[in-house]
């Protein structure tokens, strides 16, 4: 896998080095984004598995307030235009970042491209289990009760894989196949699971 | 950080609505409604048309509504960004003519065979807003925060911008009305919650469900009856004061509009009365004989509305449904809208959901109020509040066999954006079509289809090698840009935009000039009437002097007057404003002089007086 650095670039009203590459923090510069830019190096933080989401939200909603298109109004149109595409840059890495598997999916995309579309071979036996759980899901439509029993077993079973890939160490693997496949395999559950009208 | 540069003059919150439009502002005690010159602040939402190109909006108009029904229009709000069909159930309710239009699916007004968008008579309300909050300010209004239903899509709240851009108007931002109303509540500084927002209006209404998350206000749900409200209870008191008049006195008034029309108004007036009093009566005067009189009490008043408050818990339940909510999970409740102050409204309101709703707030202007806290942040005034939008409805294109493809999903986070690669299927192909939709289902035909984009210029290549990377970008308004690469060359696409609902740029920009134009008739229309007046008051002030017996006046002078007045009167009847004005200016200064000389020698006469006095 490769290695990632955040783009590092000096902030051309202030001097100052940003921590985002949409804004400076220090004096509230809209920034041009290097090429490459990430979702992780837009708010600011290391590209890892791992994200303390109570700072990475509290890095959006500052930023958000840097960005947003109603604080630069006074700067013309261009500003406006500007600030709009980089709110929505900054929206959709959060949107990305602030879901556990969204952000797992999109960092393997980074480190190893190509590598999770490459793996959608699943065992055998992982789709029988999948297939059991969409039929009982089907069956359990009409029962609210049952319906919600099986939610929670399918939601421990999602977090129980997830907790596995969340863990820095499984990235340092060489290969990136095991952690495509697990990846594959939360996809799958996370469909049953919205069918079964849990959206969390 | 230092702070970006404030936009110049002062911006207000708008709320144009279906029945009235009215202006609020922040204040250094919060934000305030803005008055008229007789102390009110909801403008009527009513446009009349008169003779000579003229037109009036406001409660002028809607008293006009019964002389002038044909050429009268209020409700607009409806029509914005709808086609012909889509509104055509709404005809047989409306008293002015509607028809489609040749260019859009468009509808359009007709008054007396001149068409006006919906966009060109919201225009003429905003004006009226827009004057009468720079009469309250002192100063120059050019910005605005506009609020609109959660429910509005992207071509409704596009017309709403185009409205205020054809007033002169930029809509610096478009809000969420239960957003707004949330706002004037400062529930923004809560963090997490759910919140309903019962608006029940003058003749709509609407229940919206929002979560704030994080900070990030969300209408997870929306749902309403787009012909409930106030209106129907008037219609209801109506009906049974009919009857009174029908059975005592043999007499159908349903023939006579002017005396509907002031049985309406009445029925309004003890229905608002029924608010506080639980007793009231109102007098019918029949023509002939003794005034009838009418009594009601809250509880009759209860009982002929209950079904209708009924109607509006089911979408409340039905909201909360859409939002997987129970009403125990409520953490507040707004009541917004002028029917709000009915008892029974907030009882039920109340049972509903288990607790108190707001209604601190003047239920009529409320969504203005919380606009006015929005304009704020935007007129640099405030950074401690951030609110940040989702889109309604999702996004996306059309793709083979009539499958709608969503590119931004509902209920994301404006400003938001999407890309798609697009490649050419012909050799040399310089062009591509792409039809943008937004909705929730899985065919286009289901969506609405918001408009075509036609990127042109593409460098001519073999069918499927250039790759076009077309961005969509929801602005903070929910409004949709659409930009263009083709990107082996580096060419940036020229798009043209065919929006299926609403206006190009260039119809605006026409519109704006006509209006400008128009602008101008109206002047020329206000100053006749105003050079009208004072010619009037000239003329009555020299009858006046010219009737005084002790005016020394010679016959000659007297001719002279009397010659100056019929032509003066002669003038006033006819259109010319410069002719009218010359002769008024001559007419004043002369009279001018003579009004002198009648001060002179009322002075004269007195100090005779007084010396005379102090001899005697």
């Amino acid at each position: 896998m490769t290695a990632l650095s955040a783009p590092t670039a000096t902030c051309p009203r202030c001097g100052a080095a940003p921590a985002s590459t949409l804004a400076c923090q220090a004096c509230g510069a809209l920034l041009d984004e290097p090429a490459g830019a990430t979702h992780f190096a837009r708010l600011g933080l290391p590209p890892r598995p791992d994200v303390d989401l109570a700072a990475a939200e509290r890095a959006y909603l500052r930023l958000s307030r840097a960005l947003h298109p109603d604080f630069h109004g006074g700067a013309g149109e261009a500003a406006v235009e500007h600030a709009n595409r980089a709110s929505a840059l900054l929206n959709e890495a959060w949107s990305v970042l602030s879901l556990p598997a969204e952000r797992l999916e999109y960092l393997l995309e980074l480190r190893a491209p190509g590598a999770l579309e490459g793996a959608k071979q699943l065992s055998p036996a992982f789709l029988a289990e999948a297939l059991e759980l969409s039929e009982e899901a089907e069956a359990a439509a009409a029962r609210p009760a049952q319906a919600a029993a099986l939610a929670a077993r399918v939601r421990a079973e999602v977090d129980r894989r997830l907790a596995a890939v969340l863990r820095p160490e499984a990235w340092q693997a060489p290969d990136p196949r095991a952690l495509a496949t697990t990846l594959h395999e939360l996809r799958v559950l996370r469909r049953v699971l919205r069918d079964l009208g849990d959206s969390a | 950080m230092t702070a970006p540069p404030i936009p110049a003059g002062p911006v207000i919150g708008i709320d144009l609505g279906t029945t009235n439009s009215l202006a609020a502002i922040m204040g250094p005690d919060g934000p305030r409604v803005l008055l008229d010159r007789d102390g009110e602040a909801l403008i009527p939402s009513v446009v009349s048309f008169l003779d000579g190109g003229r037109h009036v909006v406001g409660r002028q108009a809607r008293a006009m509504a019964i002389l002038n029904p044909r050429r009268t229009v209020y409700s607009v709000k409806r029509l914005m960004g709808r086609s012909y069909e889509e509104v055509a159930a709404e005809r047989a309710m409306l008293p002015y003519a509607i028809g489609p239009s040749d260019l859009a699916k468009l509808v359009l007004v007709d008054i007396d065979g001149r068409r006006y968008t919906p966009q060109e008579v919201s225009a003429l309300i905003l004006s009226e807003v827009r004057s009468v909050a720079e009469a309250a300010l002192g100063r120059k209004v050019e910005k605005a925060v506009i609020t609109v239903p959660a429910y509005f899509d992207d071509s409704q709240r596009q017309a709403t911008r185009d409205a205020a851009k054809i007033a002169g108007l930029t809509a610096l931002r478009i809000v969420n009305e239960p957003t707004a109303a949330a706002l004037a509540y400062g529930l923004q500084t809560r963090r997490e919650g759910t919140i309903v927002v019962y608006d029940l209006g003058g003749g709509t209404f609407d229940v919206s469900v929002l979560k704030i998350t994080q900070g990030v206000f969300k209408v997870v749900a929306t749902h309403g009856d787009t012909h409930l409200g106030g209106d129907d209870f008037d219609q209801l008191i109506m009906g049974r004061i009919l009857d009174l008049v029908a059975q005592r006195t043999g007499t159908d008034l349903k023939v006579h509009p002017e005396a509907l029309q002031q049985i309406r108004l009445s029925a309004e007036a003890l229905k608002c009365r029924l608010s506080s009093e639980e007793r009231s009566a109102l007098e019918i005067e029949t023509g002939s004989g003794a005034p009838l009189r009418y009594e009601l009490t809250r509880a009759q008043l209860e009982d002929l509305i209950r079904p209708w408050i009924e109607r509006t818990l089911e979408a409340c339940r039905a909201a909360l449904a859409d939002a997987k909510l129970k009403a125990s999970q409520v953490d507040e409740v707004v009541l917004v809208g002028g029917s709000t102050r009915i008892p029974l409204v907030r009882r039920a309101v109340q049972e509903l959901f288990g607790r108190v709703p707001h209604c601190e707030l003047d239920p009529d202007k409320v969504v203005a109020l919380g606009a006015a806290v929005q304009a704020d942040v935007l007129a640099g005034g405030s950074r401690d509040l951030l609110l940040l939008d989702v889109i309604p409805l999702s996004l996306g294109i059309e793709t083979i066999g009539g499958a709608f493809a969503k590119l931004v999903t509902r209920n994301s986070t404006v400003p938001c954006r999407a890309t798609e690669m697009f490649s050419t299927s012909v050799d040399n192909q310089t062009a591509i079509e792409i039809n943008v939709f937004q909705g929730e289902r899985e065919l286009v035909k289901d969506c609405r289809e918001l408009g075509r984009f036609k990127l042109r210029g593409l460098p001519p290549m073999p069918a499927g090698l250039p790759r076009v990377e077309v961005t969509f970008l929801v602005d903070a308004d929910g409004v949709l840009t659409v930009s263009a690469k083709e990107q082996r060359s580096g060419v940036e696409a020229a798009i043209d935009v065919v929006p299926s609902h609403g206006l190009t740029r260039e119809q605006v920009k026409g519109i704006i000039k006509e209006s400008i134009l128009n602008a101008q008739a109206d002047f020329k229309a206000r100053d006749l009437v105003e050079m009208r007046n004072k010619a009037h008051n000239l003329v009555q002030g020299t009858r006046r002097v010219l009737g005084m017996q002790e005016m020394p006046f010679t016959a000659e002078q007297r001719r002279e007057l009397e010659a100056d007045i019929a032509r003066l009167e002669v003038l006033g009847r006819g259109e010319d404003v410069a002719a009218l004005k010359r002769a008024a200016d001559e007419f004043g200064s002369k009279t001018q002089a003579l009004a002198d000389d009648v001060i002179g020698a009322a002075i004269k006469a007195e100090l005779l007086r007084a010396s005379g006095g102090l001899k005697g």
